[in-house]
């Protein structure tokens, strides 16, 4: 990767940056190697994948697991195991690739069951496994000749984990862990041979175990009937005096959150990609259908509404795809300056990962989420055609419908988003407070870049979006100080707008970008007005909504005048509709999402 | 023994086909490009050959006839796994000029055989492999289905009206591929793309050589017109459109 595509070090801090002030990294940046890589996941996911759907629909361990040792052939199982134990060591943003690349197989069900066996089911083991379980169980892993599962969710504990009440202790010899307790919705549960799992030592120190198929007291519950992913295994786990090796402690005793938060982060980035090539593919089956079916005489795609849908598909996806491969940049650029054969390298890491965590949550939501609009308004564009399993898009819809819920909820996602804002402030890790102090001398004077400059106008509005938001987010937190937390309406709400304000600033950069180096792009152009515009309008309304909360629906004159200064700069002027039909057509004429 | 493969770097077979400059010369905006798939059956035969324990093939070299831009296709093949590629420097223009400039570069090389697709699925010639086997003054064999190597003997079979025909054949030669060659493309591994970037890719100049055709105009097939739903009941308006209307009864 181009040394010189970001200085960020750590994240949130596009939102004190001026717009393209630094180039990002984006896919028109992609090396050769990674176009390749590219290029052969998406001849494996149409060739084996997608011709066998159906099949994989009835939940045949067998198919997926041998799916699973043809992609461990290839190498696509070991992308981030090091060269030592079989693997190839490479960035980030490789995994990330061959992640939206699989969606062209269209198949949740075997991305779930691949994304569990490169992700959570091995990564503990290559980040914190001493040499000995690296030794035994990476090589197994990378073939697929043993699978991999990760059990930490339990009947009473999801997304507050950390809680879990399976114990673990040590036999009067040493020699084992008793481990009791329950785990629930574990993927991969059912054919798994090898199992990160968490319980808690001594009832208290929260430790990650390794744990064998056959280990003696370990049983796996029944299949789940689940309403998408129905191709995949979930089960739940029962360890009745489970007796696990001492051996078998993965990391040190009581550090099971490291290793369990640590997985989440990289997760949360390929789940995003992951719904990244699942919303191009929702867009390419939209546009086939709504070209080629016929109302009233002509072909339903050249109504205005369905232009509008298909604009608004191919925007949101635009944007998303720009704020991912923006993260993996600057995640990459900092692991490239680590030492990768210090003994602490592994732990290096997952801090410079959490330092993105802000960026990583936001590609969780807004990636779920743009799915979900993705496949919800691809069903309307279908019709009756749309509500029955004869075509891909049905599936897709239930598929795509967890995505809001693992990896972290979206709801706690947002929670990170605005926590994480509110630490790095309060412990000055970004000098959001020296930003706040400007926000008066913003106010009072005129707008920054000279209207000459390409998107002069989007610049202009996204810097003014980040001062309102800073504006909110600062009356927030004299209002309620830490305790914005309880008041979980707002931090959604400031999450929101911080979200929008990262998409916003990523694609206007990456269009400048792209424009900057192959020429005029009107398309493209058409892409950073209409998020912009869109934005504006969303960020006015949050504002709104949020300072309401603060001052309980007494909105004081010195504050309505402040957001009447707010709206003139963040008033639209840009045809937003007359923009998205120009959007739709040129996506037809491509007959796929183009870019 | 070292096995030649020509590489044509076609379109994607999805590609949709526009044209420009009068319908005279193809437009390749937004065209993804692919190895030729009669000559990725022939390469996945290859390597495997040479992976065979019982046969002498050591070494696979993919040859194209190319500008730069044909590269990411030579690479991929060797990713799949050839051993290194030649790149003959220029446009290919028509079967003849391609025959010709890749008989230039072989006629100085040693090998058993040279494996061609059959055709190439742009402009479908079916030409370059009996042309060539005219400049190098090589036997050839059309249509192989099959080639099976043992030590130093080589044997090809080819699928005929109602059967197999095998033939035992001296190298060098040239085999002119057919489907059937091998099962299905391979897709290269990880570490073949790694290693793809390691492998020579030689770029050779090419030999000046007349063009004996000219492109004068392209012309896409009529689209389909719409189709007529007739009621499964009335039998008498579905016999009258077909002998009236479409005129095949």
């Amino acid at each position: 990767m181009n040394e010189s595509v970001t200085s960020n070090k750590t994240g949130g801090l596009f939102l004190l940056n001026v717009v393209g002030e630094e180039p990002i990294f984006t896919r028109e940046q992609f090396s050769e190697e990674h176009q390749e890589i590219e290029q052969m996941v998406a001849e494996f996911s149409t060739e084996k994948i997608a011709t066998i759907i159906d099949d994989i629909e009835k939940q045949d361990k067998e198919l997926s697991c041998r799916l699973l040792r043809e992609m461990g052939e290839l190498g696509l199982l070991s992308i981030a195991i090091p060269e030592k134990y079989d693997g190839l060591n490479m960035d980030k943003t490789t995994s990330i690739i061959v992640a939206e690349s699989m969606a062209h197989g269209h198949s949740g069900s075997f991305t779930t069951t691949w994304s569990v066996q490169t992700g959570i089911g091995m990564l503990p083991i290559v980040w914190f496994g001493n040499d000995k379980q690296k030794e035994k169980y990476l090589p197994k892993l990378a073939s697929a000749e043993w699978i991999g599962a990760y059990a930490l969710t339990e009947p009473e504990s999801g997304s507050d984990a950390i809680s879990a009440k399976t114990t673990a202790i040590l036999s009067k010899d040493g020699k084992y862990y008793i481990l009791n307790g329950e785990k629930q919705f574990i993927t991969n549960g059912g054919w798994a041979d090898v199992y990160t799992l968490f319980a808690q030592v001594d009832g208290s120190k929260f430790t990650a175990f390794i744990i064998d198929r056959d280990t003696p007291g370990f049983e796996i519950g029944p299949e789940e009937h689940k309403l998408g992913v129905k191709g995949s295994s979930t089960v739940s786990l029962k360890l009745n005096d489970a007796k696990v090796p001492a051996e078998n402690v993965l990391g040190e005793i009581g550090g099971g959150a490291t290793i369990a938060f640590n997985a989440l982060n990289i997760g949360r980035l390929k789940l995003g990609a992951s719904v990244l090539g699942g919303s191009k593919e929702v867009i390419n089956v939209t546009i086939q259908y709504a070209l080629e079916r016929r109302q009233f005489g002509q072909s339903i795609a050249y109504f205005d509404a369905i232009k509008k849908k298909i604009a608004d598909m191919t925007v949101r996806t635009y944007a998303l795809d720009s704020i991912i491969y923006r993260t993996m940049g600057m995640i990459d650029q900092v692991i490239a300056r680590l030492d990768h054969d210090a003994p602490d390298f592994y732990l290096k890491m997952g801090e410079a990962m959490e330092h993105f965590a802000i960026e990583s949550s936001m590609v969780k939501v807004f990636g779920s989420e743009t799915l979900g609009f993705c496949t919800d308004t691809g069903i309307q564009i279908h019709g009756g055609y749309g509500y029955i399993e004869d075509y891909p898009i049905a599936r897709i819809y239930r598929d795509t419908r967890i995505d809001r819920i693992w990896e972290g909820t979206n709801e706690i996602n947002r929670q990170i988003i605005t926590g994480y804002f509110m630490k790095k402030t309060l412990l000055d890790e970004i000098p959001l407070r020296e930003r706040i102090k400007n926000i008066d001398s913003f106010l009072s004077s005129e707008n920054s870049i000279s209207s000459s400059q390409l998107f002069s106008k989007q610049h202009n509005m996204i810097e003014a979006g980040k001062y309102l938001t800073l504006f909110v987010f600062d009356e927030a937190l004299k209002e309620f100080g830490q305790d914005l937390k309880h008041n979980q309406q707002l931090g959604e709400l400031l999450a929101d707008m911080f979200l929008d304000l990262y998409l916003s600033d990523s694609t206007v950069t990456r269009v400048k970008q792209v424009i900057q180096s192959n020429g005029q792009h009107s398309i493209l152009s058409a892409i950073a007005q209409v998020f912009t515009a869109e934005m504006a309008l969303r960020l006015l309304n949050q504002s709104l909504t949020g300072l309401n909360d603060i001052y309980h629906g007494n909105l004081p004159e010195s504050i309505i005048n402040i957001l009447r200064n707010f709206q003139v700069r963040l008033l639209p002027r840009s045809d937003v509709a007359a923009l998205k039909r120009q959007i739709a057509e040129y996506v037809y004429l491509q007959h796929k999402y183009p870019f | 023994m070292r096995i030649f493969v020509c590489l044509g770097n076609v379109p994607d077979t999805t590609t949709k086909a526009k044209f420009t400059e009068n319908n005279s010369v193809f437009d390749t905006t937004g065209v993804q490009w692919i190895i030729n798939p009669w000559d990725e059956l022939a390469l996945t035969r290859a390597i495997e050959l040479k992976e065979d324990a019982n046969s002498s093939v050591e070494k696979v070299t993919v040859i194209t006839v190319g500008t730069k831009s044909a590269e990411p296709t030579i690479r991929k093949a060797l990713a799949i796994g050839a051993d290194d590629a030649i790149r003959i420097d220029a446009e290919p223009n028509d079967a003849y000029a391609v025959a010709a400039q890749l008989a230039d570069v072989l006629k100085d090389e040693d090998f058993g055989f040279v494996m061609c697709g059959i055709e190439s699925c742009d402009y479908n010639g079916s030409a370059v492999g009996g042309m060539l086997s005219e400049f190098l003054d090589l036997p050839s064999v059309s249509a192989v289905a099959g080639v099976e190597v043992e030590g130093e003997k080589v044997s090809v079979s080819r699928t005929i009206d109602g059967g197999k025909e095998i033939i035992n054949i001296d190298t060098p030669f040239i085999a002119i591929v057919h489907k059937g060659i091998s099962i299905e493309p391979r897709i290269p591994a990880m570490r073949g793309i790694m290693m793809a970037r390691k492998k020579p890719l030689n770029v050779v100049e090419a030999s000046e050589t007349e063009l004996l055709t000219d492109h004068k105009s392209f012309e896409l097939p009529q689209p389909k017109p719409p189709c007529k739903m007739i009621d499964p009941e009335n039998v008498k308006e579905l016999f009258d459109l077909l002998q009236n209307e479409a005129k095949i009864m």
